[in-house]
């Protein structure tokens, strides 16, 4: 396999909704076998930059390269050969309620392969054995704890063997020590298959435990990018208070609310 | 990828090169499927010229060795090369198969 510097390059990325600019001239790299946490506060942009990474959403302007290969400037056909090298893990797991948990592991090789229902049966077998719900195929999502879903939409996210995976939250919802479980299961992942990772959060225990590198993302705008002890050790106060948990101060300007509270119209 | 079957008077050697993969495994999976139960004796997947493969790999060879139990013929990986020995262990199949490191 090609040996990349870059898994995913990202440059001056700009997306809106309408004429509201979401993410504004975001720029970073990640390094292959390498997780790489997006951590940002509710609003910060990080939920459109993992759909707009992942092909959900289009970018107004930038660019987004898959191990050095521009997917901006690819058609959805050519855009679709590199994306089933990438693997997505939804933050509610998203899977079928009315399919059986092997079901949904399968659902990504009986849509985009040729491979016979043997093959893939063994293949959603190996998948569920390595995110620790080998004898959980038969059950449906209803019936799984909350954790045993993450691990499925983990399983279903592996189906293809992706080179990159993205996870939307992966611990969001979960008592601590399922949500540790999570964390082992994506830092094993990355050690055995040196798979390269992109994990959004805003948890902060989670980006102890599993980050190599942080981007921390604050009003659409890459606020800082490094290793967390890095980040921690920033003169930018926004990521200071968000690292130790201190509210952020009003910005707002007082004199400005009083006044549109009682002006007369 | 590229397989080729040779038949020999004790063993039906099925010859595996490039890489395996979601695309060209079910090739790799026809091949072996086919060389089982005409084998005369023995069934050996050379792996050594193999690059990559994945778990449709690995699928395909456990199909091998469930047809070869049905057949009640020997089932063994030949030479398989870093890339398939890591992807064995890494689904934990590495102790199934007899693995003969010699060609």
């Amino acid at each position: 396999m090609k040996e990349d510097r870059h898994a995913i390059e990202v440059e001056d990325l700009v997306v809106a909704y309408g004429d509201k600019v979401v993410l504004d001239r975001v720029s970073f790299s990640v390094r292959p076998g390498e997780i790489f946490v997006i951590l940002g506060g509710s609003g910060s942009g990080k939920t459109t930059l993992l759909r707009t990474l992942v092909g959900l959403m289009r970018p107004r302007s930038g660019r987004i390269a898959i191990h050095g290969q521009n997917l901006t400037a690819m058609s959805d056909e050519q855009q679709m050969e590199i994306r089933r090298k990438i693997g997505m893990c939804f933050q509610g797991a998203a899977l079928l309620g009315s399919l059986s948990v092997a079901d949904n592991v399968a659902l990504p090789l009986r849509e985009h392969t040729r491979l016979e229902e043997s093959t893939i049966d063994i293949m959603t077998r190996i998948k569920l054995e390595l995110v620790g719900l080998g004898g959980a195929g038969e059950l449906l999502p209803s019936e799984l704890s909350g954790g045993m879903r993450k691990r499925a939409g983990i399983a279903r996210a592996m189906a293809m063997d992706p080179e990159i995976i993205f996870y939307d939250e992966p611990s969001a919802g979960l008592d601590p020590i399922v949500a540790a479980g999570i964390d082992e299961l994506i830092r094993n992942l990355r050690s055995t298959f040196s798979l390269t990772s992109v994990v959004v959060t805003h948890e902060m225990e989670s980006v102890r435990l599993i980050a190599d590198r942080v981007c921390m993302l604050h009003r659409g705008r890459v606020a800082g990018i490094g290793t967390l002890a890095e980040l921690e050790g920033s003169d930018d106060p926004y990521i200071r208070d968000f690292l130790t948990r201190r509210p952020a101060e009003s910005d707002a300007d007082e004199t400005e609310w009083a006044r549109s509270l009682t002006a007369v119209d | 990828m590229k397989v080729e079957t040779f038949v020999t008077a004790d063993e039906t050697r099925v010859v595996v090169t490039g890489d395996v993969d979601l695309y060209s495994s079910p090739e790799l999976r026809k091949a072996v499927l086919a060389a089982v139960p005409r084998a005369k004796g023995a069934v050996g997947v050379d792996l050594g010229g193999v690059s990559y493969m994945d778990s449709s790999g690995v699928a395909t060879l456990v199909e091998g060795l469930r047809s070869a139990k049905e057949h009640d013929k020997a089932f063994a990986l030949v030479a398989p090369s870093p890339a398939v020995l890591k992807v064995l262990e890494l689904a934990r199949l590495d102790s199934v198969f007899e693995v003969r490191p010699e060609r």
